[in-house]
This record gives C-alpha cells, structure tokens and sequence, in this order.
C-alpha cells in the first residue's frame, strides 16, 4: 500500500510534463478531428476541400466572371488587387490557397481561332495537394470550353453550355458493407491517442520507475521487511490505476467531442480495444525507459523522439496513403502503424464480419505482442542488472 | 574575455544541454528525413484499381472502357488498372478483399462505388465526372446543332486547352515536408532555452551558492550576466549552425540559397530562445527542476504551435487567432525561413525576425531589470 | 576596524532573525562567531557581503560603509559559503581560475595566486580532476582555495567544515590560521565549540539574533561561575550523601544518574580532594574520575539556559 501511495505522489510530481503532454495532445487531436467537418456521409465526403480561389483580372472582359460563375458553387472565388506584396502575403498566410492571373488580352486571343490562345499564370502554395488538384479541375474546364469554342461557340455561349453541365457528374455511393461514419471526427480523435499513451507512459511509468530505482532509494527499499512481490504489487496497482485513468480521459473526451454519440457507435468497443492494446504498450515502454534511462533528463529527451517518432513512422500524423513503398516497409515494423491501420479499418466497418474480425484480431495481437516482447526485455533487463549488482 | 571562455567550456562539457541542442534534434532530424525522404515523390505513383461491370450492351461501353484504359498521368503513366466483372456482386466482392479500390456500374449515368474518399478514388471520381460532362456536351449539341457535332466530339476529345504556366515563388523549395524541419530548427533555437536558464539561476544569490559568490566578488554583476549571455549565444550559434548544416546537407533540406539569412534567422532564434530560457530563470518563484520544466514545456509548446507535430496546425492559428503567428517565437523562425524558401521573400523574413529579436529584447530587459536588484530579500 | 556592525535589525517576515546586532572585528584576528543553528550567523555574514537586505542598521567594511556595488571593498575580502560553491563543469584549476578572475584582471599574476592558492590546500594533485570526482574533505578545500586565491585582507568563512572528516578539518583549521599569521582577518563561524575555541582568538557567542557574549574564550569562560566539573564513577549514592556532597563549599550543583555523578564547582580550589575526602570518611567506593574545565558550550548553557547542540 505504502509503495502504491508513494506511486501517486511522484506522479503528482510530474503533473507539470503530464499536463503539458495533455495539453499538447488535446491540441493536435481536437484541432485534427476539428478538420474533419461535420458529418460526411456518402456522396458528400468526396466534394474536394473548398478552396479560397483569388483571381487577378487584367483582361476585364467577361472571362473572369464565367469562371467565377462556375466555380463559385464548389470554391471562395474572389478578385484580387493586382498587387504582388498583397498577393505574396494572401498566399504567405494561405488566405488563399490558388491565385488565377488573366493577362490583357486573353480573351481577344482566345477567340481568335487562327492562333494558340495565351497563356493564363497562377500562383500556388507548393506542394499544396488541394491546389494542385483544383488546377487539374480548372484545366479540364478550359479544355472543354476551347474545345466549345473551336467548333464554332462564342465564349459566352460556351460559358452557358459550360455552367447547364457543370453539374453532371458521376455518382458515388459508399459500399454498402462500410460504415458512413467513416474518418469521422471521433476517428480522427482516436487515431492521435498513441501521442498521449506513448508520452505520458514514458512519464507515468518510466520517471516514477526511474525514482524508485535510484540507488539510495532502492537499497534502502531493499533493507525495508516489505517482501519484493509486495513491492511489485504496490507499483503494479499504481501503474494499473494510472493507466485507466489515463484511458477514461480519452474516453470522456471522445463522449464530449462528438456529444455522446460515441457511446451509441456500435464500432466503440472495437475502438477501445484497439486503444487498450496501444495503452499496454505504451506503459511497457514506460517500463523499458525508467529501467534503462539513466536521469531524468535523459527520460524526457528519450520521450520526445520515441513518441514523434513512433507516431510519425505510424502514420499517427501524416496519412499512411502518403508513405510510399519502402517508408511502408519500414512502417510496418512499428505498433504504431497497426494500431493506425487498425483504426481506419474499425472506422470503415458497418459490421463485423469474419474477415475483418480476423484482421482486427491479428493486428491488436500484433501490438500485443509488442507491448509483451518489450515487458519481457525489461525484465531480462532487470534480472541482467541484478546479477551485475550482486 | 577569461569568463567568455570558461562559459563556453562549461556549457560545452555539460552533457545534457548539448543532448537537447544537437544530439536531440538531428536524431529527432533524422526520424523526419526517413519518413518524409520519400513522400510526394510522384514516381511511386501506382495505377489505381478500377472494377468495371460489364452487363448489357451499351453503345458507349466499348469507348469509356478504351478511355478509362487509355487514360495516362502527366508522367506517362497508366491510371487506371481496369479489371471486368460480369455481375456487380462480383465486383462487391472484389471489393471487399480489396482487389480493387472501386467499381463502377455503366448506366445512364456514370456510379462509382468505393470504401472510402481518398485522394486515389477522386482520381477515379474526376474521369467519370469528365466523361459525364463531355458525354452531355455532345448531347447537347447534338440535340441543338447536330451540324456541330463531330467537331466538338473531335476537338473534346483532342483535350487541347490554355495552358496554365505557374508563375513560380521567388524561392525555392517546393517540399511541403520542409517545414516540419524548419520547425525543428525553430525547436532547436528555442532549447537554448534550458542554458540561458541555468545562466540566469547560477547568478543569483538566493537561487544558488555559486550565485552567491559571485555576486560578492568585485566583478559587476551585470558584467558577468552579460559575459555568461554572450557567450552561451556564441557557442549555441555555433551548435545551431551544425544541427542547420547537418539538415541541409546531410538530409538535403531546401533552406533556400541565401545562407546568411538562413544563419541569421537561426541565431536570432538562438538569441530569443537564450533570453526566454533566462526569463524563467530569473523571474519566477521555483527550484530548478521546476525550472527546467518550465523551459521544455515553453520550447515544446512553442514548438507544437508552430506545426513540430502537424505542419498544418499554423493555418488553423491563422483562421481563429492569428496573433499567435506573430508572436509565438517558434512560429516566427520557421515563418522566416519559410518566407526565405518557398516564397523568396526578404519583407516578410524581416518582420518575422524584427518581431523575434524584439521579443527576445523584451525577454532580456525583463530579466535585466529584475537582476539589477542586488540585494536579496532572503537567501 | 575591519568590520563594525550597528543595530543591524533583519526580519523575515514575522521573524527576528537579527535584533539590533552589534560587531566590531579588529584587524588581525580571528573572530569566531559562535551559535546554534538558526542562531543568526549566516544572515549576519550575508547581511555584512551586502548579498541581504536588512531593515535596519549600518554595516562598515575597512571604515567605509558597504553596499552592493561596493567593489573596492568588495577586492579585499574573500569568502567560503556555507554550501560548496563551484562549477561541475570546471576543473579544480580552472575553478580557483574563474574565481580569482573575477578579483584579478592580470592574468600573470592570477597564474601565480592561483597555483599558490592550489599549493596552499594541498590539491596539487588534483589540479584536473572534476569536483564530481572529489571527496567531501578535498572538495571542501577546493571551496575554500576559491575565496583565498585573490589574498584577500578579510576572510569570511560560513561554516566551512560542516560534513568533512576530522584530517581535513585539522587540515582547513591549520589553514585558515595560516591565513591569519600571513596577514589576513579572518571571520569564522561554526556551531563546532571546539573548532571555535581551538583557533579563535575573539568570540561572539550568538542566540536569537542578539549577541549575548563577547570576548576571548578566557574572558568567556571567566564570564560564568562554572570552574571545573567533576565526574565520578559510584555505585551506590544515598540521598543523605548527595545532600552532603551539596554542603561542600563551591558545589553549584549535584547529580547521579546511572552511576555517574556528577558535580559542578564554581572558582575554587581543592575542590576534588575535598570530594575525595568526603567519599572516603563516607566509605564509598568509587571508580574512574575526571574533572573538566568550563567549555563554551557551558558559558552558552549558563547563558542562554539551553545547550550549544541541539
């Protein structure tokens, strides 16, 4: 009991680290599934991101406006001053993500059938994909309405034939054997939870581990009659209840990010125990810092890089469809990733099925497995310690 | 000039404070060169599976299915990799094992059926958009002006347009992932942090014994404090720069060409970090644990706000309280080397390092004025 | 006058830490001051490097009134804290360097004080070791070679042999009174009676914050009527005998316990053979005797009522 209490009270002397790694968390995780809007079902969840669209018009013929008349539906099209600090800036602070720039005497050029048509210039964020993408939308028009005008149209029938099509398009429907809810916003949530097992193991189990076991501590521990198991069972208790707490957090949490729906989800349980295999690796991890690290500052350097690089590898905080092949190989060595992967699969699932509760299966026993081979090294750890000592 | 050394010396063998200023962040360096060394490279772009279910015969069937097969990225690449179903059940099947990403069903209309909207299912989605609003095109102008209409199914499908030429940014990166390494440069800069504290708790009396000895000797005590500032400032400047060369060459970072920018931006940061680290250790009440906790928890939040974690987080910033992105002194430096890099512009590096050095002015006043008093009221 | 304290009045909040102190420290002594802890030393020598602020009084170093930026003055004296006071990341050389640096520009000259004042600790073997790497004692010494490296003409030693094993104790007392026959004040203080008595020649006894006894520690020791305390080992001691023992001329006081008994006599002499004398006509036998002189911890007993160690 004593051992248990005293667990608390170094933990307590970290609630500065164990706030600020709550706090950076429920950033990142509450402004990630922020992102996500609101309820995306079916059809709806493949209209692209919208774009604050500037266009600078130097033409000032009727171009401009039958571009802005057509896209104005799916982006923000606004005109912009042609001014190039004032532009630079809207991009620099991504008040808009694309800027069209007409040159003087587009339209006439366009028009004239015998020559090619000028050149329009943009501007764009690089390496946006969401720009990028609205390019290949804005070429695909223009090539349908120089192709109009080529067989004889004036620009502003080719405009109207342009806007009476604009909205056939094809139509999507999610398979019926995935789940509508999909990369909602509690998805999103859950996906980020690794950054908070991770960090706060390393801090809950390892600093507190680290603690005990320094050596005046521990020798006089040793001295002490309470029998090693009771010691053991003390710092396990502690450990156990921290880690609950830690998982009824990012419960509650998730309860108050989507307003209680979470407890009507029928993928909830599954969700949970994924994360439940993510907690007990993470305060294994722990386990292994506070056996192997040396000081405390040494824990916090450890902390840090284990638990980016943990979540980055694992596709925590850049989507695993951005890896390419060999980063993906490599990922596939991390709980992180599984635990990821495992996350989208519970996310899309309508119903269990025997496949993908066989894959789910297999993949939280992958973490599993991880969270017991490192508990195991420590203890090999440990026991390699002891018999140095002695 | 003696006191200018032997700071340097000390911070040098100190091992923790070098751990924080160089091991951590080209480890933490390396991490981002692996995962991001390879994302965005469009050549692992890999043709998208697409079922299609072939049922009755429809007249359009045989050109869409030529189309979607023919259909190359910019690079020359295939984009679809079309496989036939005879029914849709198959499809959905197919589907389900994930042999193929989506399938569509030929109709009246064009249906797609997918799992899930991602960037390589509205490649899909964008073709069959495309063919439905080519294939109403030509029926319009078949219904109105059936004269026209085999030129304009000849020059729809000639796929001539205006070409759309980039006007580029004046700099020169083009990585979006750069910027997770400029904030890891800002991260580095602001871990000066941790020195400037222990220089800012080793000259005070009542904080430490060291503190006290100095402050009875005959040496002004403004004249070390300064001393102590400079030269951790010199020395982590140095320390800076390597981390920054080790970025840029070693995992090939785009900071753009014009080095003593780049360097100044570093070190200003450096400056800033140093004053804030000293800021902790001179005005709040605490132990130096409690310190020192304080000193991570100001580079890492600095640093979170700044997109260590998510690149992205800058922009909301920007959307629900942009005065954090002016004055958040991580956000500034990877701000000024983004303005530096990817838009080649000096105006907004400038601002960006005004406001920073003018905020590590702040820093060291405050800290100043709180050291001038030189009697303490306990010990 | 090397140093003059008047009413020096320090509180600390509620409490009175110094209540109207008063010191005066002649050139070439080695002032001891004396008291428990708690008693009021360190505020007092922290209150005289103007490192305090005190709420009443005036303090005069060399005659001249010290303040924080007192520099001048601030040359001359050199100090041991209480607490070891270096750098983990400097050598022992490089340590007393820094330190005597910030007292002497010159570097020819800071070279030869600093060897010196390495020569003067006997840490010549030591001269790169981290203070990581040093005992407790030798760690001590190099404490001390930090605040004499300068030479300077005021010593201020807080307490500099607390946790140091008794060889290294012997070995900074000798020193500091190697210090004071080189020219040096020197000021000591210590809740150690012995140390204080052994190299002190002035002593101030502190309590409270006040100054209750001042002088050499003969003219302490003159101060109590306490004049030599007399031991003997009994077996078996009546009431009626201690009653006589208490008759005895000189006798301040009387006790038995454990076997032992104990008696106090104020000046006087013969005062053992009369005891002696008593036991025998009584037919008492009697094992070990030993008489002790008056330490300072008595003349702190008979003055403040308590003992010096707590």
């Amino acid at each position: 009991m004593q051992v248990f209490k005293t667990y608390f009270r170094l933990i307590n002397s970290y609630k500065g680290i164990i706030i600020l790694y709550v706090a950076i968390f429920m950033g990142v995780s509450i402004i990630l599934s922020g992102s996500v809007s609101g309820s995306e079902t079916g059809e709806e969840s493949f209209v692209a991101e919208r774009l604050d669209i500037g266009i600078i018009d130097r033409d000032d013929g009727i171009f401009a406006k039958g571009l802005t008349d057509y896209f104005k539906t799916e982006h923000d099209v606004v005109d912009l001053e042609d001014d190039e600090d004032a532009v630079l800036n809207e991009l620099y602070w991504r008040e808009v993500d694309y800027v069209l720039v007409i040159p003087k005497g587009f339209e006439e050029s366009l028009e004239d059938k015998e020559n090619k048509a000028m050149e329009l210039n943009c501007m764009k964020v690089p390496g946006s994909f969401d720009s990028s993408f609205f390019e290949a939308e804005l070429t695909m028009y223009l090539s349908k309405l120089t192709g109009l005008m080529e067989s004889g149209e004036s620009l502003s029938e080719a405009f109207d034939m342009m806007l009476n099509i604009r909205d056939e398009k094809a139509e999507v429907t999610m398979a019926s054997f995935v789940n509508e809810n999909q990369g909602d916003r509690v998805t999103m949530f859950f996906q980020f939870v690794p950054y908070l097992f991770i960090t706060l193991g390393i801090t809950g189990v390892g600093m507190v581990l680290l603690t005990f076991n320094k050596k005046e501590v521990k020798d006089r521990m040793e001295c002490a009659p309470t029998p090693l198991r009771n010691r053991i069972a003390g710092m396990s208790g502690g450990i156990l209840v921290f880690g609950a707490g830690l998982f009824i957090l990012v419960l509650v949490v998730a309860v108050i990010l989507t307003n209680g729906e979470v407890v009507k989800d029928s993928r909830t349980p599954y969700f949970m125990l994924n994360m439940f295999s993510m907690l007990l690796f993470s305060l294994s991890l722990g386990f292994l810092t506070g056996t192997v690290a040396k000081n405390n500052n040494a824990i916090s350097g450890i902390n840090n890089i284990v638990s980016l690089g943990l979540c980055f590898i694992g596709g925590v905080m850049v989507p695993q469809e951005f890896f390419g092949d060999s980063v993906l190989k490599v990922a596939k060595f991390f709980p992180t990733y599984w635990y990821v992967k495992t996350n989208s699969a519970i996310s899309k699932m309508a119903s269990m099925t025997d496949t993908m509760a066989k894959d789910i299966r297999n993949q939280v026993l992958v973490v599993l497995a991880y969270a017991v081979v490192i508990f195991a090294l420590t203890t090999v750890v440990i026991s390699g310690k002891r018999k140095s000592a002695a | 000039m003696q006191h200018f050394l032997y700071r340097i010396k000390m911070t040098l063998r100190e091992k923790t404070g070098i751990f924080w200023a160089m091991v951590f962040p080209v480890f933490l360096g390396m991490l981002f060169y692996f995962m991001f060394g390879n994302i965005g490279n469009m050549e692992q772009f890999s043709n998208v599976k697409a079922g299609v279910i072939k049922d009755e015969d429809d007249i359009h069937k045989d050109m869409f299915l030529t189309l979607l097969k023919e259909a190359e990225t910019e690079e020359g690449m295939k984009m679809f990799d079309v496989r036939e179903y005879e029914t849709e059940e198959e499809a959905a099947k197919a589907l389900e094992e994930e042999e193929i990403e989506g399938y569509i069903l030929m109709g009246d209309r064009m249906h797609l059926t997918v799992t899930e909207s991602n960037t390589r299912t509205t490649l899909l989605k964008t073709f069959l958009d495309q063919y439905e609003q080519n294939a109403a095109l030509i029926t319009e102008t078949a219904i109105n002006d059936p004269a026209k209409t085999p030129g304009v199914v000849e020059s729809l499908f000639a796929g001539d347009s205006v070409s759309i030429k980039e006007i580029p940014l004046k700099g020169e990166d083009k990585d979006p992932y750069t910027q997770y390494f400029y904030a890891l440069i800002s991260m580095t800069c602001l871990i000066a942090s941790m020195i400037g504290m222990g220089n800012g708790i080793g000259i005070q009396a009542d904080l430490s014994s060291l503190g006290a000895r100095r402050n009875v000797a005959p040496t002004k005590k403004m004249v070390q404090v300064l001393t102590d500032f400079f030269a951790s400032l010199f020395l982590y400047c140095i320390m800076v720069s390597i981390v920054l060369a080790i970025v840029i060459f070693v995992y090939k970072q785009d900071f753009g060409s014009n080095a003593g920018m780049i360097l100044l931006g570093a070190w200003a940061g450096s400056f800033t970090g140093l004053a804030g680290g000293m800021l902790i250790g001179v005005v709040p009440n605490g132990g130096r644990a409690a310190k020192e906790g304080l000193c991570v928890a100001f580079f890492m939040v600095s640093s979170f706000l700044s997109g260590l974690q998510w690149v992205n987080i800058t922009y909301y910033i920007e959307k629900y309280c942009p005065v954090i992105n002016r004055i958040n002194p991580a956000t500034l430096v990877v701000n000024a080397f983004k303005s530096l890099a990817v838009f080649g512009d000096t105006k907004q590096y400038m601002v960006n390092l005004a406001t920073l050095l003018g905020i590590g002015i702040l820093f060291l006043f405050i800290s100043i004025m709180k050291l001038r008093r030189t009697k303490y009221a306990s010990i | 006058m090397v140093v003059k304290i008047e009413n020096l009045v320090k509180r600390y909040g509620d409490l009175v830490a110094l209540d109207h102190f008063n010191l005066e420290i002649e050139e070439g002594e080695i002032f001891g001051l004396l008291g428990p802890n708690g008693s009021g030393k360190s505020t007092t020598i922290h209150c005289l490097l103007s490192l305090l602020e005190y709420d009443k009084g005036t303090i005069e170093v060399f005659g001249q009134e010290m303040k924080p930026n007192s520099y001048e003055l601030k040359k001359d004296i050199g100090v041991i804290m209480q607490n070891v006071a270096v750098f983990d990341e400097l050598t022992v050389y490089e340590n007393i360097d820094y330190f005597c640096g910030l007292y002497v520009k010159d570097r020819a000259k800071r070279k030869k004080l600093v060897c010196e004042a390495i020569a003067f600790v006997e840490l010549e073997d030591y001269k790169k070791f981290y203070p990581k790497k040093l005992s407790g004692g030798l760690l001590r010494r190099l404490n001390i070679a930090c605040g004499i490296a300068h030479k300077p003409k005021l010593i201020i030693l807080d307490e500099p042999t607390v946790a140091v094993d008794p060889q290294s104790r012997n070995k900074i007392l000798e020193g500091i009174q190697e210090l004071n026959r080189q020219g040096a004040t020197v000021i000591y203080t210590s809740h150690y009676m012995e140390e204080v008595e052994q190299i002190c020649t002035r002593i101030a006894i502190m309590d409270k914050g006040k100054n209750v006894a001042l002088g050499t520690k003969d003219e302490l020791k003159n101060m109590i009527d306490l004049g030599e305390t007399i031991s003997v080992e009994v077996l078996e001691l009546t009431d009626t005998l201690q009653e006589d023992i208490r008759k005895l001329p000189h006798v301040m006081k009387v006790e038995y316990e454990n076997h032992l008994l104990k008696v106090r006599f104020s000046k006087g002499k013969h005062n053992l053979l009369r005891l002696f004398d008593l036991l025998k006509e009584k037919e008492v036998g009697f094992g070990g005797v030993h008489s002790e002189l008056p330490t300072l911890n008595d003349v702190f007993l008979e003055i403040t009522g308590k003992e010096l160690r707590d």
